[in-house]
Order: structure tokens, then C-alpha cells, then sequence
């Protein structure tokens, strides 16, 4: 069975800077897998590097079996990738884009129209009339194609409002059911955290390894947070981390994060929510260990 | 896909174009009895020696010949090679440098298209927009010559010949220019940078002691005056001097293919 992205110590320097050093990562069929990381953690280059739009030094990647470096028109034809960085043709209208851009592909209409009444955009009108949410949702349109195996997707979900984003969530758990893979780029965690089987964090373009991913997933297994509905002297074995500026209280327990919780009175507790399940969580506490690395 | 959505972005500049080579031609025509009536005194007043030379020319007691002269000075000299010059660097600069600029380059080169094909489609829609009014311009001639008030006959081959060649003067603009877009990350650094090298070759042009280096040398009187008088036939013209043309317009297009193939998003 074809791998749709298997990609082994990808490294990539521009001038001075090292965009990438050495990255593994693996998609799988019918899989969506998160891509998480800061601004300028080397995210889009590796999406580029996926896609031959930009080489790599070193390394070993393969899309759907074949090598960016020297198939990259195949890889394009049977990948739908959406740049993260784009923008549309302000003179066209929203059809005339839609043709030019799908004019490239065999001709299917299924997804787009499906994502177009998701969508509902004014195709007849001049892109320069369009928002930003708008042009984002048309640049969604002409990517997201049905006839392809691998979504490469760089924080699709930029500028859209919050019903768009559930639409587009929409789709790509469609897509992932139809047996596609995703790569996913995001920087709405709760998005990514939603529809990814798995997520991949990286940092000055290098992966955290899975080890240190699953240590921070087990540190934040003692992580409560607490909505009061009045000051509470918390119960001993816990100790508090935070408290935000909603009067959510961030509290490190000791022992079983539910134990504890029991000892809490009942009438003062409005919510409770043991950690490790928050995507956000988990990169706050990520990003904090590599700060503290570097 | 790409030639159409490219012939929509200068098709508007291409009517202009061709409008106002065709508007500076029939002026320029119309004016011959009188300026033949004005006499060779005005040539005097020009500042450059070979200026003079060429109006001298165009003053000859042979009618026929100073006409052609004159043709040659108005249809190519000046006409196409200011206005189609300016097309070239109007037309070429957005080839791609307004992709980058507009963040559009990305999508672009994202379609399964290789980016050779991607520039040669962009550059032969500006070519032919740019060539087609150059020869229809020059044809137009023929029949405006022939009116009763100047009643002149243009041979269409000579005419054709001395198109044809300017045509590719033309082309190695375009070339160098996309060649600028190619380098550039804006719109403006492309016009600003090919701007400054005409700028820099029509000055040399007109420095006498300097001026068989400029690249002007290359599409002047010298070069169509011979042609519409018919002294100079197709082949002595290719050979002498079209070939070098068309040598540069091919070496700076396989370098902006070259960097564009290489150059990053």
C-alpha cells in the first residue's frame, strides 16, 4: 500500500539560518496528523520540501512513493496542498479562480461544490471585493479536490471565522473518512486538537520526540483546572500553578488528579477538567521544555 | 490556463499599445507634404551630428527615397522603438514579479506545471501581444502612404523585413526584462532596474564618441534606413545583425528560465 509522506532526517538551511534539521514524519491512509509547531519552527518548508516547490539538503522523503526532488509534477497532480502564505487573484471573480485553479486537474466537481455550499460564497463577484475569510475560504475551495490521495493543508483554517472553521472541520473528518491523509498545520490548537488522530510538534526544525511528547502528556495528567464559584482553601497534596484571568485555577496535584478532586466541596465546584486532554496544554508545555533546552 | 489568465492581465495594455503606435504613425504621415515643404533648414537646428545626418536624408531631392527615409525614422526609430520598448518593460515586469508580490507565486507553482513551462507560457502571450501590433502598425503604413494627400508607395516586403527585425529588437527587451521580474521580489524593482539600463543605453546612444556600444546601435536608422531604400535585403540584414538579436534575446530568456527554475518562492 502506497505511504502517503515518509520522511527521514530532512534538513534544509537558508543562508545562515537552519530551517530544518533533520525532521522525521509519517502520514498514514485515512489520517489526519497535526502539525504543530511556533511561527518559523519549519513547518511550511517541510511542506514545500513535500511538495518540490523548495530542495532539501539532506534527508530522505518519499509522497506517495515517489521522490520530491525529482517527481515533483506527479507529486503535485496527486497532491492537493494549500500554501500557507497565499493569496488569490484580485481581478478574477470567485468562479473564474475556481476554474483557473482546478483547470489544472481532471475535471470533478464533487468536493467543490460540496464545499462551496458549506462555504456559501458570492463566486460571481471580483475577489477584490472578498474579505479575508472570504479569499481564505476560496483558496480552500480550489485545493480541496476529491480525486487526490494526500491533503497537505498550511493553517487552512487563517482568517476564517468560527463557523467556517466548523465547516472546514467538517470536511476534512470527511475527507479522512473517504480514507485521505492529512498533514495539518494549524495554529488553532482546538481545531487540530479536534480532528487529528495524532499531532507532531516541532520546534526550530526539529520534532520533539515521542518520548518527550509522552512525559508532558503525563505531567499534565496531574493537571487540574478548576472554576470556583467562591475562594476555596484547596485540599493539601496539590499545589496551585496559576490562576487565570477567567478564575480558572491551574493546579498540580500530587496523587490521582480524581481522588483529590473528591476532597473538593461539591457546592463550590462550578467545572473541573483533569489535563493531558488539551492539545494547548500539552504545547504550552512543550514549548516551555524547549525554551528551557535551548 | 496560464497563457489565457496572462493574456487577460496585459490585453488592456496590448490595445493601448497598439493604439498609440498607431496614433503616433498617422500624424506622422499625414505631416510629410508640409515637413518636404519646410525644407532641409530645420535639420540644422538638431542637436546631434548623426540626427542631422538622418534628416539630411529625409530632405534628399529624391522624393521616393526621402520618404522612405522617412518611414524608416517614424515606423521604427522612433515609433517602435520607444513605444514598443515601453510595452516591453510595462508588459514584462508583472510576468513574475506581481505573482511574488502579490503572494500569488506559491499557488501558482503549487499547480502541477513545471516552471518552465510556467514562464514560457507567461512570455509568449507578452511576445505576440507585443509583436502583432509592431507588424499590423507597420502594414497600416502601407495603405495611409498611399493617400492622395502624400502619395506614396511603401514596398510591403522592405516594410515587413525592417518589422520583423525591429519585432526582435522588441523581444530582447522583453527577454532582459523578464529576466528583471525573474531576479526581482517587486514590481517595482523589476521596472526600476531595467528602466535604469534603457535609460543608461539610449544616453550612451546619444554620447557620438560612445554610442556604437549602446544597444540602440542595434535598431536604428542605420539599420532600417538601408532596408526601406532596399539596399539591404532579409538575409544580409538576418546575418548581420537580427541574428544578434535574437543570440541575446535567447541567452537572456534561457537565463531567466535558468533562475527562474532555481530562485526561491
Amino acid at each position: 500500500m502506497t505511504t502517503p509522506v515518509s520522511a527521514r532526517g530532512v534538513a534544509r538551511r537558508f543562508g545562515k539560518r537552519q530551517a530544518l534539521a533533520g525532521l522525521d514524519l509519517d502520514v498514514g491512509p485515512a489520517e489526519i496528523v497535526g502539525f504543530v509547531g511556533p511561527n518559523g519552527a519549519g513547518k511550511s518548508t517541510f511542506m514545500r520540501i513535500l511538495l518540490g516547490l523548495v530542495s532539501r539538503d539532506a534527508g530522505d522523503v518519499r509522497v506517495l512513493d515517489l521522490d520530491p526532488a525529482t517527481e515533483d509534477l506527479s507529486i503535485r497532480r496527486r497532491v492537493a496542498y494549500l500554501p500557507g502564505e497565499t493569496s488569490v487573484y484580485a481581478g478574477m471573480t470567485g468562479t473564474e479562480f475556481l476554474r483557473f485553479a482546478l483547470g489544472f486537474y481532471p475535471r470533478t466537481q464533487e468536493l467543490p461544490r460540496r464545499a462551496a455550499d458549506l462555504f456559501e460564497l458570492p463566486l460571481g463577484r471580483r475577489i477584490r471585493e472578498y474579505s479575508a475569510g472570504m479569499k481564505q475560504k476560496l483558496a480552500l475551495l480550489a485545493t480541496l479536490r476529491p480525486d487526490v490521495e494526500l491533503y497537505v493543508l498550511d493553517e487552512p483554517d487563517r482568517a476564517l471565522d468560527a463557523t467556517a472553521r466548523l465547516h472546514l472541520r467538517e470536511l476534512l473528518a470527511w475527507l479522512r473518512d473517504a480514507g485521505k491523509a492529512v498533514l495539518l498545520s494549524s495554529h488553532h490548537l482546538a481545531e487540530v486538537d479536534a480532528l487529528a488522530n495524532r499531532c507532531v510538534f516541532v520546534f526550530a526544525g526539529r520534532r520533539i520526540p515521542e518520548e518527550r511528547v509522552s512525559s508532558a502528556r503525563a505531567a499534565l495528567r496531574h493537571e487540574v483546572r478548576l472554576r470556583v464559584t467562591e475562594a476555596i482553601d484547596l485540599p493539601g497534596g496539590a499545589e496551585l500553578v496559576e490562576s487565570l484571568p477567567d478564575g480558572t485555577l491551574r493546579v498540580l496535584v500530587d496523587g490521582e488528579p480524581l481522588a483529590w478532586l473528591a476532597l473538593l466541596p461539591a457546592h463550590a465546584v462550578l467545572a473541573a477538567e483533569v489535563g493531558a486532554t488539551r492539545l494547548e496544554d500539552l504545547y504550552r508545555a512543550l514549548s516551555l521544555d524547549h525554551e528551557v533546552s535551548r | 490556463m496560464i497563457a489565457r489568465k496572462t493574456w487577460r492581465e496585459v490585453r488592456g495594455m496590448t490595445v493601448a499599445y497598439t493604439l498609440l503606435l498607431e496614433l503616433l504613425l498617422i500624424p506622422a504621415i499625414l505631416l510629410w507634404p508640409d515637413l518636404r515643404r519646410a525644407g532641409a533648414g530645420i535639420g540644422e537646428l538638431l542637436p546631434a551630428e548623426f540626427l542631422r545626418n538622418i534628416f539630411r536624408q529625409v530632405m534628399s531631392p529624391d522624393d521616393d527615397g526621402a520618404f522612405l527615409a522617412y518611414m524608416a525614422v517614424q515606423l521604427f526609430f522612433k515609433g517602435v522603438n520607444v513605444v514598443g520598448v515601453a510595452g516591453a518593460v510595462l508588459m514584462g515586469t508583472g510576468l513574475v514579479a506581481r505573482e511574488r508580490e502579490n503572494q500569488t507565486l506559491e499557488f501558482l507553482l503549487a499547480r502541477p506545471v513545471s516552471r518552465s513551462r510556467i514562464l514560457a507560457a507567461k512570455f509568449s502571450v507578452v511576445a505576440v501581444c507585443l509583436v502583432v501590433p509592431i507588424f499590423l502598425t507597420s502594414w497600416s503604413a502601407i495603405p495611409l502612404s498611399a493617400i492622395p494627400s502624400v502619395d506614396h508607395e511603401l514596398p510591403f516586403d522592405r516594410v515587413t523585413v525592417a518589422a520583423f527585425h525591429n519585432a526582435c529588437f522588441v523581444l530582447l527587451v522583453l527577454a532582459g526584462t523578464t529576466l528583471c521580474s525573474v531576479l526581482s521580489r517587486t514590481q517595482v524593482h523589476t521596472a526600476f532596474w531595467i528602466g535604469a539600463v534603457v535609460v543608461a543605453q539610449v544616453a550612451i546612444y546619444f554620447i557620438q564618441e560612445i554610442r556604437k556600444v549602446s544597444l540602440f546601435r542595434l535598431s536604428d536608422f542605420d539599420v532600417y534606413g538601408p532596408v526601406m531604400a532596399g539596399n539591404v535585403g532579409f538575409s544580409r540584414l538576418f546575418m548581420d545583425s537580427t541574428v544578434w538579436v535574437l543570440a541575446g534575446t535567447a541567452a537572456l530568456y534561457l537565463a531567466a528560465d535558468r533562475a527562474f527554475r532555481r530562485t526561491p518562492l
